[in-house]
């Protein structure tokens, strides 16, 4: 499959050029010493807590971060390449509310987020099982990133998402992926058993806690997507081209950090940046200015020869419903298409990423196989292209029975995990159900059928007695 | 009515001219109450309804409110006591901990365009600082504002401080996050979910 190419090389080049324009003359604040403290003993120009970095040292940092990695994961045939010809699909992130048509919107809990884990495990296109795929409201504050970690760890196999609270949750998420593996910390920055979000302060800051993180998981050599959310309008320029400055802008900074630090820390270069909804003026991510940002921030990644994050099946409606399909399906679609490697938010979300849905995590899970088919890319060969059935087959004749076709359509096509394709009178013996319905049957089929993948028992007794010496029972 | 140049003004967004309008029927011995009724507050009411009604946006709104500001400060110092009473006294501020501040700002610019006198504390904002704020300023209101899950139990900890202090000053709070059941659960006096609902919240609590 060709890529898609949103900007011309002309326009990277000079999006690239006045984004070192900002950090040399505009600079980033870093709110926290010892961030600020990495960038004045590297020789950069410090005021307070502004840097300012020179377009040399930009680059030279940039370059050291590796274009291509692999997060392992316990069971090694879901190991995740990031980066190259790759694409990896991740669910959901943040959300503090759930939605099912049955019980509708509430806060979730941690029964919430394991069911969450356990559909990201069961499903064939989702590549990551995530992490804070809903806020576990229902337990206290301190504790949740260590049952997060320890659902992630225990119920799905997949490489997985790490704490992004502070250094502390850094550090918490690190210990413990130790624990599973069974070997030190050391050897973790070898496997790479997961990946964070440590997110920029927009427009050109960094705060405390952020950067705490950033700096344990840089010093562990773990993996961190460092990401942009500009707001365009809002909290940047309300031209594409003056959001991408200064989301760039953030990302480069972020980046040079996490190399200072720790020579060749893999990372991803992370946009997420939209529209403002300016009748409210709030965010807006069911935007086309939002897939314009997402095919732009896959070109300026490939620029710096880092892997990009970007897109989703991301959507501002409330319910699962049209609204939801075409908005999620657009910036899907665009992030898969423009050469994006990590498509963070891929299953599940709604309203801006407020709440995460049953329903929707199935039927985006829909969208990413269809996508993944159109990602596979098709080749002009003799097989493929058919020649001798053609002439066999001749004009007017049928392809239904031909030999060609059985062995092939089903490696060829797509089969959908809902199938909705049979003509009316059938669909209105079945009951006639709109897609969402469905979806609320699939998901509780799914959770259902859901069994553990096995797990050491020791791993699983220190990771529970790891968490009950720091939190109580 | 030689006023309608400063409405129309007003509605053009247009900064230079309010001010220059407002000066000449100042300098002209019109009615300083005509002028502040008819020419700037009559204006804002009127971008309050075109905004509801969908006409307007936002980044329009703030600038109508920016141009009537600007007539405004021309006129304080000919005010009359009563004249240059405003609406009412919010304080404002995101809470401890938490460092987002868009639609804190959003809501404190459409405040002041409403006509209200905002002391905006700014971010990462102590309990204590919106109590003694606000009993120095005698606010009506404090609105608190939180963009993350892990910063909502600081708008508890200042509902209950500005409580224990028996204060009559009412609390309202807004953020991504935020519901009408967590306001009621932590004894805020009101919630909205958006900028132009915290103002209206506002006008409601003051009247």
């Amino acid at each position: 499959m060709q890529r898609f190419e949103y900007f011309t090389d002309d326009d990277v080049q000079k999006i690239h050029e006045a984004t070192l324009r900002v950090l040399e003359t505009v600079g980033v604040d870093f709110g926290y010493e010892p961030a600020v403290e990495v960038f004045k003993k590297a020789g950069c120009k410090v005021d307070g807590e502004r840097v300012f970095l020179s377009p040399k040292m930009v680059m030279e940092q940039v370059a050291k971060a590796p274009s291509q990695y692999t997060l392992q994961a316990r069971n090694p045939e879901k190991n995740v390449a990031i980066g190259g010809d790759n694409i990896a699909y991740i669910p959901c992130y943040g959300p503090p509310f759930v939605h099912d048509l049955d019980r509708g919107r509430r806060e979730s809990t941690l029964e919430d987020y394991t069911n969450f884990v356990k559909l990201s495990y069961a499903s064939k296109s989702i590549d990551i099982t995530g992490g804070m795929m809903a806020e576990p409201n229902d337990i206290p504050h301190e504790r949740r990133n260590a049952e997060m970690m320890a659902a992630s760890m225990r119920y799905s196999d997949k490489p997985f998402m790490g704490g992004a609270i502070g250094a502390e949750a850094a550090r918490e998420t690190i210990e413990m992926a130790a624990i599973l593996f069974g070997c030190s910390e050391a050897a973790l920055a070898a496997k790479m058993p997961m990946i964070s979000i440590l997110c920029t302060r927009t427009p050109l800051a960094y705060d405390d806690r952020m950067l705490g993180a950033i700096m344990a998981y840089a010093r562990a050599g773990m993996p961190q997507l460092i990401s942009s959310l500009s707001i365009a309008g809002a909290t940047s320029p309300v031209t594409m081209e003056g959001t991408l400055v200064v989301q760039n802008a953030e990302v480069l900074a972020g980046i040079v950090l996490t190399q200072l630090i720790r020579e060749g820390t893999p990372v991803v270069f992370s946009g997420s940046s939209s529209a403002a909804a300016m009748r409210y003026g709030t965010l807006s991510i069911g935007a086309p200015e939002m897939a314009v940002n997402t095919a732009a921030t896959a070109q300026m990644a490939r620029y710096y020869g880092i892997p990009s994050r970007g897109g989703g099946a991301i959507t501002d409606s409330k319910l699962p419903d049209a609204q939801a399909g075409m908005e999620s399906m657009m910036s899907q679609l665009m992030a898969t298409l423009s050469g994006v490697h990590f498509v963070l938010h891929s299953a599940g979300i709604l309203e801006g990423y407020m709440a995460a849905s049953y329903e929707k995590f199935v039927i985006d899970d829909e969208i990413c196989g269809m996508c993944k088919r159109i990602r596979r890319g098709e080749k002009a060969d003799p097989e493929k292209l058919a020649l001798e059935v053609i002439a066999q087959v001749g004009p007017g004749g049928e392809y239904l029975t031909n030999m060609h076709t059985f062995q092939n359509f089903r490696k060829e096509f797509y089969t959908p995990l809902m199938e909705q394709k049979e003509a009316y009178a059938g669909w209105k013996e079945k009951g006639g159900e709109s897609i969402e319905k469905v979806a609320n049957r699939k998901w509780k089929e799914i959770l259902e059928a859901y069994q553990e993948p096995g797990m050491p028992d020791e791993a699983l007794g220190e990771l529970e007695k790891y968490i009950e010496k720091k939190y109580g029972k | 009515m030689t006023t309608q140049d400063i409405f129309n003004a007003v509605l053009a967004f247009d900064e230079a001219t309010v001010i220059a309008k407002t000066q000449a029927e100042l300098d002209g011995g019109t009615d300083i109450g005509a002028i502040l009724n008819d020419g700037l507050i009559s204006a804002m009411d009127e971008v309050g309804e075109r905004f509801s009604a969908g006409e307007l946006f936002v980044p329009e709104m703030l600038m109508a409110a920016q141009a009537m500001k600007a007539g405004l400060k021309i006129l304080k110092p000919h005010l009359s006591a009563g004249q240059s009473k405003s609406k009412g006294v919010v304080v404002i501020g995101t809470v401890k901990g938490d460092l987002h501040d868009i639609g804190k700002n959003l809501v404190s610019m459409m405040m002041e365009g409403a006509g209200f006198e905002v002391v905006d504390l700014g971010v990462d904002v102590e309990s204590e600082k919106f109590v003694k704020t606000a009993a120095e300023n005698s606010a009506d209101v404090i609105a608190l504002s939180a963009l993350l899950t892990t910063t909502m139990p600081s708008m508890e900890s200042t509902v209950k401080a500005v409580k224990e202090a028996g204060m009559a000053t009412r609390t309202i709070i807004g953020g991504a996050p935020v519901t009408q059941a967590f306001a009621d659960q932590i004894g805020a006096d009101g919630y909205s979910a958006d900028a132009p609902g915290a103002v209206k919240l506002v006008k409601q609590l003051v009247a």
